[in-house]
């Protein structure tokens, strides 16, 4: 549902930077850093192996690839495709919800822009898809995979590829808070031609490090804040993010259960 | 556009209260303002929901969203038509388009009257 700022956004960025890792414990981390209390949290992070996430009302048995169990699979707390995580950089944002536009639209524009001029720093070419497309409707968006259909919004590459996609979670309990996470490839994948990626729009690839320090600098300009201040899961945090991955693994049984 | 039969929640729920049972759905604003709707998760008959606490969650053009309670008490009928068909929530949010039915145990406090929301939103417009 829309919601109204509740509280005026921090003047600083929590910057988290996390080497590629299992695709439960980083759902479960994003979960905790909305569960938490922390005003305005950059995080950047990776899979590893490659999984599977689909989005929150997806129909799983509609995924072939989770019956013959070739990659990890685990449901995200927001909405949209199937995306397959492999050789990317995956970025959440997370924070009160006044660290973002209300309009959701808004809140795409302001960070898919800073996003393009990181990328842009770093030599590589994307722009926003700003005209309206019919997305997917409800019924085939159970089966879809993100990156097949850029949309409104999505960065792609200049021969229409997508190169980011994004989705956002909005909750008013027991505080309004706001997760914005996407995926950003970086190699190009075989399987996947649909996809773009960083080193194919570029002509020196930027290594990862680069790449983060210019997503940092433009999206904490685009915030409105300070320089991100490098930093660290919180106690609470990394216990809550326990708690839910107990809770991911139980459902990501569900999930190959359901796929068979 | 409000109606004047039914109390309001500031995060655009509406409920209308007979004989105990309230009916609950989501405004014509709150419709607008998420646009592109997707799916919609509602709680089964029997769920004890409780007021100001999220009950069902709706996924519009790239965002997913809580839907809150504007009472407690116990889900006693769902439109289990709704999530198949979200047009009606476009074309009829008022009646056609009601979420849950819901034996009222208590209300929230934040409930607003039709004056009080529509003033709410035309000072978000």
């Amino acid at each position: 549902m829309p919601q109204e700022p509740l509280a005026a956004p921090t003047d600083r960025l929590r910057l988290l930077i996390d080497p590629p890792g299992d695709a439960a414990w980083n759902m479960a981390v994003d979960a905790a850093l909305l569960a938490g209390r922390h005003p305005a949290t950059l995080r950047f992070y990776g899979f590893e192996p490659a999984a599977l996430t689909l989005g929150r009302f997806q129909d799983a048995a509609a995924f072939p690839e989770l019956a013959s169990r070739a990659v990890p699979c685990v449901r995200r707390m927001t909405g949209g495709g199937a995306i397959l995580h492999v050789d990317e950089l995956t970025y959440s944002l997370v924070g009160d919800a006044a660290l973002l536009p209300t309009d959701v639209h808004a809140s795409y524009d302001l960070v898919h822009d800073a996003i393009a001029r990181g990328l842009a720093h770093c030599g590589v070419r994307a722009h926003r898809v700003t005209e309206h497309r019919p997305g997917p409707g409800p019924r085939a968006l159970r089966a879809a995979h993100c990156f097949a259909v850029p949309a409104r919004h999505d960065l792609v590459a200049p021969d229409g590829r997508k190169l980011c996609g994004s989705a956002q979670r909005r909750t008013l309990r027991p505080r309004a808070r706001v997760l914005m996470h996407g995926s950003l490839p970086l190699l190009p994948r075989a399987a996947q031609p649909f996809v773009a990626s960083v080193a194919e729009l570029s002509v020196t690839p930027p290594d990862r490090a680069a790449l983060i320090a210019a997503l940092a600098d433009a999206l904490t300009g685009a915030l409105g804040l300070g320089a991100a201040q490098p930093g660290t899961l919180a106690a609470d945090e990394r216990e809550h993010a326990r708690a839910v991955l107990g809770q991911l693994r139980t459902d990501r049984d569900t999930l190959l259960g359901s796929s068979r | 556009m409000t109606k004047d039969d039914r109390k309001y929640l500031p995060t655009h729920e509406w409920c209308r209260i007979q004989d105990g049972i309230a009916t609950i759905g989501i405004t014509d604003f709150a419709v607008q303002s998420l646009s592109d709707l997707v799916f919609l998760d509602l709680p089964p008959i029997g769920t004890r929901i409780s007021a100001d606490d999220a009950f069902g969650e709706i996924e519009s053009v790239k965002a997913v969203s809580d839907i809150v309670a504007p009472v407690s008490g116990e889900v006693v009928e769902v439109n289990e038509a709704l999530p198949d068909d979200l047009d009606v929530l476009k074309t009829d949010p008022w009646d056609a388009g009601w979420m849950v039915k819901v034996k009222v145990t208590g209300e929230s406090g934040n409930l607003l009257d039709a004056a009080s929301y529509q003033r709410q939103v035309e000072a978000h417009e």
